[in-house]
């Protein structure tokens, strides 16, 4: 299931990333399962008042990869997935905060200034393969904790949501 | 000033004992509130890390995690249910996939995440967490595999689940608590660290305080410090302002700093106008402005100052007005706040410079009027001695031989009379010596008995034309062997006994001699039985020019110098002289006198006036005399003797004649017309005649001692003073060619001449005789001595320095040039430089001869003696005097 799921995202990243190139074209549908859906204030839409992406409109936007240590795991792990500010400026989101909730309806408020920095990835591959709910997938909002002290305090845990669903941007 | 000198010699030491600790406690509190601060530093970078370690741990997020743990399950629980309850809506289980695949996603956090390695190892929590692990691997392939194989096996799932959410909500619980003990552990670091830091801080702040004390009090004490220094600086402000002498302070580019009151009054600038200003272009007159800055400049770069520290020093300065008046200045200098200060203090001394010139001056008279009675002096006995030696020189000349026993004691008596008489005249010429205190005694060992009987002798006739009768009362043997000067004590017994004859008429005169007190204390005494003399008149006989009363005056030798002449040199002699005398009933003149002879005494020499042994062979003498009377007296007395004379008439003719042939002895007059002795006898000395190593005798007049000198400089051997006698020329010869002709200088000056035509052998001889020298110094008072330095190297230095501008004139003065050298020949030879006198003297004979290229030659050859000259005093301590014109 989750194969599938990964297999519709990542040919509907591709759509993403070549609608995001032309702009006015609006965002493409998603093929595949459905990862990740937007609401509130973005420039784009696919599904009403909502953009919806599997995980090939993802990858399409553009990957990083970000190898860090977690507080949740083992040694250090490998991350590859879409630069959350990458992301925003595909949506055409300027600013706003970001309310990200997971499967498990935990949800929290990331502030515009994560995504201006420029550090808070949207992990899709840990360890060279795709996640699944199983191993925190398929989205895990990490940041890169190695790199500097304050990613490893109790604010940025709190934003580090996995298994993340829905995004709503708030003005 | 007292008070003021011991506050400042007591303030500096406490200072630095002050300053000395408070620099040991400062260190000291610097390094305790370093280390506090550091060890605070430290404390509080551990306490960041505590927190941040408590930020870490992410206590919160955990236990949100091991709390959501059981949600999840019991999520998962709520699926199945709700799924068992629909067995035909398969989107339910779908759901019931997902919640599994969430508590999966749970299930290997617990198992795996770093953070909770520490929970982990807690008792119990394996059989858990091995539970949690079995459940999913149980589930798994059924959740994956298709819905007809998971529908039926709800139920079971659901109660493994329930087991499952037991196990997790264990683990939560257990959670908890090790969560908040961790926290526990931590908080009570940090709070133990806190309070290492409270403590550390008061302790700081308490040090901090006590910083603050000390600065109080030093501050305290720099204020009663700055007060003392007020009130110093006010009394010194008072001084100063005060201060009858003007002080001013400058800085070291010049400028005055300080003016006081006095300052204003004696240079004319008020306070206003002269503070700020170049202290130079204010007081110092324009002319020695260059050199003041340049002393300012040496200062600065050597710290040498000719001037700084050295007293007194008289200087001119100038008024505003322009006028220029001499200051006495006494220069400090000080440290000020912008380095080094001058303070100097200076005062108008006009008032006594002007008295002090007109001191001078009024010295200057006396000591010209002094020079002029010393010059009348010299002509006077240069007059007198001519007909003397005429009159001595025609009685030697008596065939004596062939007169009677009475006429030869009448021609003995005439000739003594006539020494007398040529004594007196010296003596009248020893009176400024007498006075001056160089009196040259002649003490060497005679016949006293023989003495007293030539004056009784000599004065029978005197007495007995006055009805006297003069006695000698039988002397001691002791006295043929006395010792003293005979001619001094000559002149005063004659003096004595005439004083006698004259006062006393028909009476007696006794001369004896008392030994009674030993050699050492010899009184000779002279009693008549004359006048007397009145007591109050007793102490005044003595005194210079004083006639007693008209009578004695009358009949005295007439000069009133008598008895003050006799009684000085009764003084000169080592003895005394006195009177005793009773109007009526005569008088007695006492001497007493030390005659014994000093152990290294030469043994008795034949007195002056017994005839002289004839030298044991005849000689070639050469006679150079322009004065035709003693001519041929000296031509008779040598003749007499066997020698052969050779007479020229003057110094050329007798160079001509030493030209020719070899002479066994020259007689060289001094005083001649045309070429002088002197002259003479330098160029016998520096020719290649046949005569230059023959011995020159001076004749002369001219006896003074400085004259004498002069003569050896030019390499005349010995000095035969006029009148010549048989006997004095006698001796002469015999001494000088009794040695072999080796010329030696006479006793008289062996201490204070040079073997002149030896020192003119050498090559290099010293440019200032030094034993003459030493006898210069010694006869004169220092002060003077250095004045007539100062002037006549002043003199010499015109003298050279014109002397090209002379030589090169279209028509040079040769006359005053030949007077001028001829004058400081003289001034040079006085102060020893020989040499110099030489080289002056062949000077005035080449001006004479109006030879140019010579006295080119000669000038430089002089300067360059004098040159080494100065160099000499100046060695010798007379640099100020012989620089003064440089």
């Amino acid at each position: 299931m989750e194969k599938l799921f990964m297999k519709l995202f990542r040919t509907f990243l591709v759509v993403v990333l070549f609608g995001n190139a032309a702009a006015a074209e609006g965002l493409a549908a998603p093929k595949g399962d459905i990862l990740l859906t937007v609401t509130g204030d973005i420039g784009q839409h696919n599904a009403g008042e909502a953009a919806q992406f599997d995980r090939a409109m993802l990858m399409k936007l553009g990957t990083r990869e970000v190898v860090t240590h977690t507080i949740w795991t083992e040694g250090p792990q490998s991350f590859v997935g879409v630069p959350l500010k990458t992301f925003a400026m595909a949506l055409g989101i300027k600013d706003g905060t970001i309310a990200a909730t997971a499967v498990n309806d935990y949800s929290v408020n990331i502030p515009w200034s994560d995504v201006e920095e420029d550090f808070a990835l949207l992990a899709l591959d840990r360890n060279g393969e795709p996640m699944t709910v199983r191993d925190k997938g398929p989205i895990w909002l990490i940041f890169p904790y190695d790199d500097d002290p304050r990613f490893r305090q109790e604010t940025y845990h709190a934003r580090s949501i996995w298994q993340l669903q829905r995004i709503d941007i708030k003005r | 000033m007292a008070t003021l000198g011991t506050g400042q010699s007591a303030q500096p030491p406490r200072a630095i004992e002050f300053s000395r600790n408070s620099l040991v406690r400062r260190g000291l509190a610097v390094c305790i509130v370093a280390l506090l601060i550091g060890v605070i530093v430290v404390l509080v970078i551990e306490v960041r890390h505590q927190l941040e370690q408590l930020n870490a741990s992410a206590a919160t997020n955990v236990q949100w995690s091991l709390g959501q743990a059981e949600t999840e399950v019991m999520a998962l629980q709520i699926a199945t249910q709700t799924a068992i309850l629909a067995p035909d809506e398969p989107d339910l289980l779908k759901h019931v996939r997902l919640r599994f695949d969430v508590v999966y996603s749970r299930i290997d956090t617990l198992n795996r995440a770093d953070v909770l390695i520490e929970l982990r190892k807690l008792p119990g929590m394996e059989a858990r967490l091995a539970l949690t692990q079995a459940f999913r691997s149980d589930w798994v392939p059924l959740i994956d595999g298709p819905d007809a194989a998971l529908r039926p096996a709800l139920p079971q799932l659901f109660d493994q689940a329930e087991l499952v959410r037991q196990a997790v909500r264990a683990l939560a619980l257990d959670g908890v608590s090790f969560f908040a003990r961790a926290g526990d552990v931590r908080r009570i670091e940090i709070s133990r660290i806190l309070s290492s830091i409270g403590m550390m801080t008061v302790a700081l702040v308490g040090i901090l305080l006590i910083l603050m004390i000390a600065v109080l009090r030093l501050a305290r004490q720099r204020e009663r410090e700055a007060r003392l220094n007020h009130e110093t600086r006010e009394r010194l402000e008072t001084i100063v302002s005060t201060s009858l002498d003007a002080v001013v302070v400058i800085d070291q580019t010049d400028r005055v700093i300080e003016w006081n009151g006095a300052a204003e009054r004696v240079f004319g600038y008020t306070n206003r106008e002269a503070v700020g200003a170049e202290m130079s272009s204010l007081i110092v007159p324009e002319h020695f402005r260059p050199m003041h800055r340049q002393a300012m400049q040496r200062y600065a770069r050597t710290g040498v100052g000719r001037v700084v520290g050295r007293g007194i020093v008289q200087l001119e300065a100038r008024h505003k007005d322009g006028s220029i008046f001499p200051v006495d200045l006494s220069l400090a200098e000080a440290q000020g706040p912008r380095g080094e200060i001058f303070v100097a203090f200076m005062r108008d001394i006009t008032d006594r410079v002007r008295a002090e010139q007109a001191l001078r001056r009024a010295r200057d008279r006396a000591v010209a009027g002094e020079k002029q009675k010393a010059e009348l002096l010299a002509v006077m006995s240069h007059e007198m001695r001519t007909p003397l030696n005429g009159i001595l020189g025609t009685l030697d000349l008596c065939e004596t031989e062939q007169l009677d026993e009475k006429n030869r004691r009448h021609l003995r008596i005439i000739r003594q009379s006539g020494e007398v008489l040529l004594s007196h005249v010296n003596d009248v010429l020893d009176i400024s010596r007498l006075d001056a205190g160089k009196m040259p005694l002649r003490k060497r060992r005679f016949d006293l008995v023989a003495l007293m009987r030539e004056i009784i002798d000599s004065q029978t006739p005197r007495a007995s034309a006055l009805g006297n009768k003069l006695h000698l009362l039988p002397p001691s043997p002791e006295l043929h062997n006395a010792y003293s000067d005979p001619d001094r004590l000559r002149q005063i017994l004659l003096n004595l006994v005439s004083n006698a004859i004259k006062f006393t008429r028909n009476g007696r005169i006794t001369l004896e001699a008392d030994v009674s007190e030993g050699l050492n204390a010899v009184e000779l005494r002279v009693t008549d039985t004359g006048d007397g003399i009145a007591a109050q008149d007793l102490g005044r006989i003595f005194d210079d020019f004083v006639t007693i009363d008209s009578s004695y005056g009358r009949r005295n030798t007439g000069t009133g110098l008598g008895l003050g002449i006799s009684q000085r040199l009764a003084v000169a002699l080592g003895g005394e002289l006195g009177a005793e005398s009773e109007p009526g009933d005569g008088s007695l003149f006492w001497v007493r006198l030390p005659m014994d002879p000093p152990a290294d005494a030469p043994v008795a020499r034949i007195p002056a006036n017994e005839p002289q042994a004839a030298p044991p062979r005849a000689l070639d003498v050469l006679l150079v005399e322009d004065n035709a009377i003693n001519r041929e007296v000296a031509r008779q007395m040598l003749e007499r003797d066997g020698h052969r004379v050779t007479i020229t008439e003057d110094g050329q003719q007798g160079l001509d004649a030493a030209a020719v042939r070899r002479f066994d002895v020259i007689l060289m007059d001094i005083s001649m017309p045309g070429l002088d002795g002197m002259t003479a006898a330098r160029m016998i000395r520096a020719g290649k005649g046949p005569n230059v190593r023959t011995p020159i005798v001076a004749t002369t007049a001219h006896a003074l001692p400085e004259e004498v000198r002069a003569f050896r400089a030019v390499g005349m051997d010995r000095v035969l003073t006029k009148p010549i006698t048989v006997a004095s020329l006698r001796r002469t010869l015999t001494e000088m060619l009794g040695r072999g002709g080796v010329t030696t200088p006479d006793p008289e000056a062996a201490s204070g001449g040079t073997d002149a035509s030896q020192a003119l052998a050498e090559t290099a001889p010293p440019r200032i005789d030094a034993a003459h020298f030493r006898e210069v110094t010694e006869e004169l008072a220092d002060d003077h001595l250095r004045a007539m330095l100062a002037n006549c190297a002043k003199e010499i230095d015109r003298f050279l320095d014109h002397l090209p501008e002379a030589l090169a004139a279209p028509d040079p003065t040769f006359g005053s040039l030949s007077q001028e050298a001829h004058r400081l020949a003289g001034s040079a030879g006085v102060f020893g430089a020989l040499p110099m006198a030489g080289l002056l003297r062949q000077f005035q004979t080449m001006a004479r001869s109006e030879d140019l290229a010579a006295l080119c030659t000669q000038g430089r050859e002089l300067a360059r003696c004098w040159d080494e000259t100065c160099a000499e005093l100046a060695r010798r301590g007379y640099a100020e005097q012989v620089d003064a014109n440089d």
